[in-house]
């Protein structure tokens, strides 16, 4: 078994499509239960460097910390589900070929060992989200796509000008061999590598002030890419600028910086999600408000605040699956994703999968937000940082003002259209709902397995 | 995950509620939610009965949304609204206080919580957020701009339950927190001024504001606001009469509240009126009703025979013991106008004459269950009032307080002074039944007047346009005291609107950021880069 | 005179600023240029001054080309004058990436136009969202 099975099969079946082409949702169910069996398999050699071709330190290599599987992992897991949830639609070649090419992207993204198979998983994956983003085939999901392509551009340039920065002062691509030798090189190069590998994954990731394209590209797109996006793609970006700045231990002083990056992007992200009257809008400002916090927790480098930082990035991608697949449906229904659509539909079952996931986000017990958000503010006090808890809680509130004004929407006296789920949807979403309850009552399991990934994490270069 | 421990002060509030959630089940009630009820009062024992913060602040939360979607089935969307950002607002409050309090403690279970290190501004700030968070839950003023509105338009069931239990949960997590966490000393030197003194401005606030009111579950749901001010008031002492005084306060105002908003439902099941002046002269109709809500009213204004006297006694006692002249005086003005709003109550449904000719149905039976249930209570409490300083005396000594004598059930005794409520009880039903047999003798001898319009007794010639109910307008001559109509014409409305607003405008300016269009996008990036670039140059 | 071409570093200044000058140039258009197909273009523009920069600075005056005849070269003195091939494999298969992407751009380009008769970036305003 080796890792690059992980990166293969996906593009392999989606290669494949024409053969199966009746088929095609079974597949993916079946290709994401054997990653997924493929995944476990490594779980118990950790780390693991896996040198393609031949082996030396010249070579291309995978390399499998506990923080690589985990994502990897996570993205199988979601992958997964997405596909249970497509069962009900008919064979889509389209989506097929675009889901497997991005699952396999990413995975490549946090399992490449050297810079340079990171930058090319980066342009394969950018280019699986611009198909996902047109895939509606109408005016505004060209000019999204358009529009993504023009910034995803500007991004690679970015990164392509660090890779190309770090092998003219060092020589090598190898990430072991760029951590290694990073600070021999003139402090003013260093700046400039990190601030463009900064820029270029930080359009990616969707962090403040690069983010401002990501409302309007995840508006243009339907619900089923804008849920890929928000729940896979973000943070693989987020994991591999982290798992670089933690490897290539970067100054304090650059962290402070990336905390204020993040404490912006939550504010400004949350106070302007409350005029919204869009609802994929709403779930975009707040995906982009979770990542805010995401970068806020990355940055302190404190074992509890970094464990309670992978637990939410769990939570938050399967709880924004959740919302969107659920929202898929209201689209598929009304045609529509404006707030209005919330005053006309009559689904226990919906609003009950909707309140659900308001509350997870918001980090109201007893779901599984609740302890990631629980878990990052007790590592927050045990370093004294007060101010930042006191902005989470607040702003947190203006959350609550928007998630339950949306949910309030539901209880008006208006005439309402019942909706039909299919089975197989309700079972997937459901599914997903009740895992989230289960994570907040039992979430012991996850919060140990965060641990031993966030001090992997902190371990840096010492793993590869 | 989750640590329990049966504690003398988890059962006695537990087993309140536990009560009030039984006897209100058998009532006819429409819009039954029975799981989203399940849920409330598993919540509820999470709170009562937390061995750690975190049991707690589930069991806090969960009460929260529960209620919320309670609330859902009947009130509008504003009101909805209003209830979960201010209780969001209070919970996250509580959590920040909690994870505070994790920062210098190391953990969250009660026993091992030690305030011994931590720096005095950091109990300061502690102490307000808990502060703030009992505040929203038990509507002290300032933060009951919720309340009102919510206890209006939820299901006429669900609003005992607020009333009766919800507000007790703000209650439970004072004593938590100020008896068993935070020391004494550090309330009675520090905050117990704030704490007091927001206690009585928000009893004599609501209890005009319930004055003023037309509307009946309105009018309830000031007293509830002004009689759990009392309570705040009394546990800012912290001493063992003042617990003992809170304690009973809380159970006779459970039960008084459930008797009253049970009444008031029945009421509004029947004639589907809400409103005082569109009632009237229900006594001959329903007589069980009108005596039922006379024990209530005689209970809430706090007059003796009945239960509602013993807390009152109790509380003018610690008070002058602890010498607190300037909040006696308040709570017994507050006290003495709470006469006005519980004779309002009264006459507005049940006296005078009647405002319409309809004929109503009989109250169905299941109504009658928890009234008889209070006012039985309350009788019993009246005649036997130290029957709860047993239990009181093993939950101060939990609360590692001094236990307070006890002698019998009947003399309910205080350092200053003592009553016996059997004598009491004794003296007033010999009174009553002389007087009402002297009533009875008279009745045939009186006269009465027909209906509202009969002019025999008054110089002008009303038509029909104007409303000669009693209880309207009851209040409106209280405006001429200049200091009552600043508290009936200004209202916290307009300070939460304005930070709505605010919130509001500021959203739709810092959201222009999010549309920009490609080009000015990379520009943004590009200014970015160069900025970064200069700033680390240097 | 033109003997200094003859020198490394010299011709590193020039690329060094020369490929900053093209990049500045395609910066530029990204940002001032209304036509989408412009756009596109100065996106290739400024990915092409970095190839340049990146080839650029490894080339080496007296370097030959890194293709090895075992049986006849003597290894070491071959492996001392043989320009990096790292560099030469990373930016072929740059390019192919950036030349896909770029067909994937105008595909969207030409089946936008086809639905709105538009090419002007300023007028695609599909994504604005709608004041209610």
């Amino acid at each position: 078994m080796s890792l690059v099975y992980l990166v293969v099969l996906p593009l392999l079946a989606s290669f494949l499509t024409p053969l199966f082409k009746n088929y095609l949702k079974y597949i993916s169910v079946i290709l994401n239960l054997a990653l997924l069996y493929t995944v476990f398999s490594f779980y118990g050699s950790l780390p693991l460097v896996e040198n393609i071709g031949f082996d030396s330190s010249l070579s291309i290599s995978f390399v499998a910390t506990s923080g690589s599987l985990f994502f990897a992992t996570l993205f199988i897991v979601v992958s997964l589900l997405f596909s249970l949830y497509n069962l009900a639609n008919q064979n889509n070649k389209a989506i097929f070929i675009v889901t497997n090419m991005l699952l396999a992207s990413v995975i490549g993204l946090v399992l490449s060992g050297d810079i340079f198979n990171i930058y090319i998983f980066f342009e394969l994956a950018s280019i699986s989200a611009y198909i996902l983003t047109s895939l509606n085939k109408d005016k505004k999901a060209y000019s999204a796509a358009i529009r993504y392509m023009i910034i995803g551009g500007v991004a690679s340039i970015f990164l392509l000008l660090a890779i190309v920065l770090i092998y003219l002062n060092i020589g090598s691509l190898r990430l072991e061999t760029i951590a290694l030798n990073f600070n021999t090189i003139d402090l003013k190069i260093q700046f400039l590598v990190l601030l463009s590998l900064f820029i270029g994954f930080g359009i990616k990731a969707e962090i403040s002030p690069l983010n401002f394209w990501v409302v309007d590209i995840y508006s243009g797109s339907s619900s089923k890419a804008a849920a890929l996006f928000s729940s896979i793609l973000s943070k693989s970006y987020i994991f591999v600028f982290f798992n670089i700045a933690y490897i290539l231990n970067i100054e304090p002083i650059y962290f402070n910086f990336l905390v204020f990056i993040g404490v912006l992007s939550f504010v400004v992200a949350e106070i302007s999600a409350l005029s919204c009257q869009e609802t994929k809008r709403i779930f975009a400002y707040s995906t982009l408000g979770q990542i805010g916090i995401l970068f806020l927790a990355f940055s302190y480098g404190d074992i509890d605040i970094l464990t309670g930082a992978i637990f939410l990035v769990a939570i938050h991608s399967i709880s924004k699956l959740m919302l969107f697949l659920s929202l898929d449906i209201l689209e598929n229904h009304f045609g529509s994703t404006s707030i209005d659509i919330f005053k006309k539909f009559n689904s226990l079952f919906l609003t009950t999968i909707f309140a659900i996931g308001f509350l997870s986000l918001l980090g109201i017990p007893p779901f599984g937000g609740f302890i990631a958000k629980l878990t990052i503010l007790k590592g927050f006090a045990s370093i004294e940082q007060y101010s930042i808890i006191a902005i989470i809680l607040i702003i947190s509130v203006v959350e609550a003002v928007y998630f339950f004004r949306l949910l309030g929407y539901r209880y008006e006296n208006q005439a309402k259209e019942d909706i039909k789920i299919p089975l197989v949807q309700k079972l997937s979403l459901g599914f997903i709902a009740i895992t989230i309850f289960y994570l907040g009552v039992y979430p012991d399991w996850l919060l140990d397995i965060s641990h031993f990934v966030a001090s992997s994490f902190l371990k840096g270069v010492a793993n590869v | 995950m989750f640590n329990f421990s049966i504690t003398p002060l988890g059962n006695l509030f537990f087993g309140l509620s536990l009560i009030v959630f039984l006897s209100l089940f058998v009532v006819k009630n429409e819009n039954r939610s029975p799981l989203l009820h399940i849920i409330l009062l598993s919540s509820l024992g999470f709170i009562f009965y937390a061995k750690d913060l975190i049991t707690f602040f589930i069991g806090w939360e969960v009460m929260g949304w529960s209620a919320y979607f309670i609330l859902a089935l009947t009130a509008q969307k504003r009101t909805l609204q209003k209830y979960i950002v201010f209780n969001i607002a209070g919970a996250f409050s509580l959590l920040a206080s909690i994870v505070l309090i994790y920062g210098f403690s190391g953990s969250f279970l009660y026993d091992k919580i030690d305030f011994a290190s931590t720096p005095p501004y950091i109990t300061l700030a502690i102490s307000i957020l808990v502060l703030i968070a009992v505040f929203v839950k038990s509507g002290i003023v300032l933060f009951h701009h919720w309340v009102v509105d919510t206890y209006e338009q939820s299901n006429d069931i669900f609003s005992t339950i607020l009333s009766a239990i919800i507000s007790k949960a703000g209650i439970f997590a004072f004593i938590l927190f100020f008896s068993q966490l935070i020391t004494f000393e550090y309330l009675e030197t520090h905050l117990f001024t704030f704490v007091a003194f927001m206690g009585v401005i928000t009893s004599i606030i609501a209890t005009f504001k319930a004055i003023d009111e037309d509307n009946m579950k309105r009018l309830l749901a000031y007293s509830s606001i002004a009689q759990v001010g009392y309570i705040i008031t009394i546990l800012a002492i912290l001493s063992s009469s003042a617990f003992e005084a809170a304690l009973y306060h809380t159970i006779i105002h459970t039960f008084t509240k459930l008797l009253l908003f049970v009444n008031i439902a029945a009421i509004i099941y029947i004639t589907g009126k809400t409103k005082f002046s569109s009632l009237g002269g229900l006594l001959y109709i329903y007589p069980l009703q009108f005596i039922l809500l006379v024990i209530g009213i005689i209970s809430l204004a706090g007059m003796p025979p009945l239960g509602g006297f013993s807390s009152k006694f109790l509380i003018y006692t610690t008070l002058l013991q602890e010498q607190q002249a300037l909040l006696l005086v308040a709570v017994m003005f507050s006290s003495a106008s709470a006469f006005l709003y519980c004779y309002k109550l009264v006459y507005g449904i049940y006296l005078g004459q009647k405002t319409s000719d309809e004929t109503y149905k009989k109250i169905p039976v299941s109504f009658y269950i928890p009234q008889i249930l209070a006012s039985i209570i309350l009788i019993v409490l009246g005649i036997f009032p130290n029957i709860f300083r047993a239990m009181f005396n093993t939950i101060l000594e939990s609360l590692n307080l001094d236990t307070i004598i006890f002698t019998d059930i009947f003399t309910l005794s205080t350092s200053i002074g003592s009553f016996n409520g059997l004598a009491i009880m004794g003296g007033f039903a010999v009174l009553f039944i002389i007087i009402l047999a002297i009533f009875v003798s008279l009745k045939n001898k009186t006269i009465q007047t027909k209906d509202r319009y009969d002019i025999s007794y008054c110089g002008e010639v009303p038509d029909e346009s104007s409303n000669l109910h009693y209880g309207y307008g009851m209040g409106r001559e209280l405006k001429r005291i200049s200091f009552i109509k600043v508290i009936l014409e200004n209202s916290s409305k307009y300070f939460w609107q304005k930070v709505e607003n605010i919130t509001k405008d500021s959203s739709s300016v810092i959201k222009k950021v999010y549309s920009f269009d490609t080009q000015t996008v990379v520009l943004v990036t590009f200014g970015l880069f160069t900025i970064v670039l200069y700033m680390g140059a240097n | 005179m033109f003997d200094i071409f003859n020198e490394t570093s010299f011709l590193h200044t020039i690329i060094t600023i020369g490929s900053f000058i093209i990049f500045g140039i395609a910066i530029v258009g990204v940002l001032t240029r209304k036509n989408l197909f412009k756009i596109f273009l100065s996106l290739s523009i400024a990915e092409a001054s970095l190839f340049l920069y990146f080839i650029g600075n490894h080339f080496e005056v007296s370097k030959i080309a890194p293709i090895a005849n075992i049986a006849g070269d003597n290894i070491t003195t071959f492996s001392s004058s043989m320009a990096d091939p790292v560099p030469q494999a990373m930016i072929l298969t740059t390019i192919v990436i950036a030349i896909a992407i770029l067909a994937l751009g105008l595909t969207f380009v030409t089946s936008y136009y086809k639905l709105t008769n538009n090419i002007d970036i300023d007028k695609m305003d599909e994504l604005k969202e709608v004041k209610s």
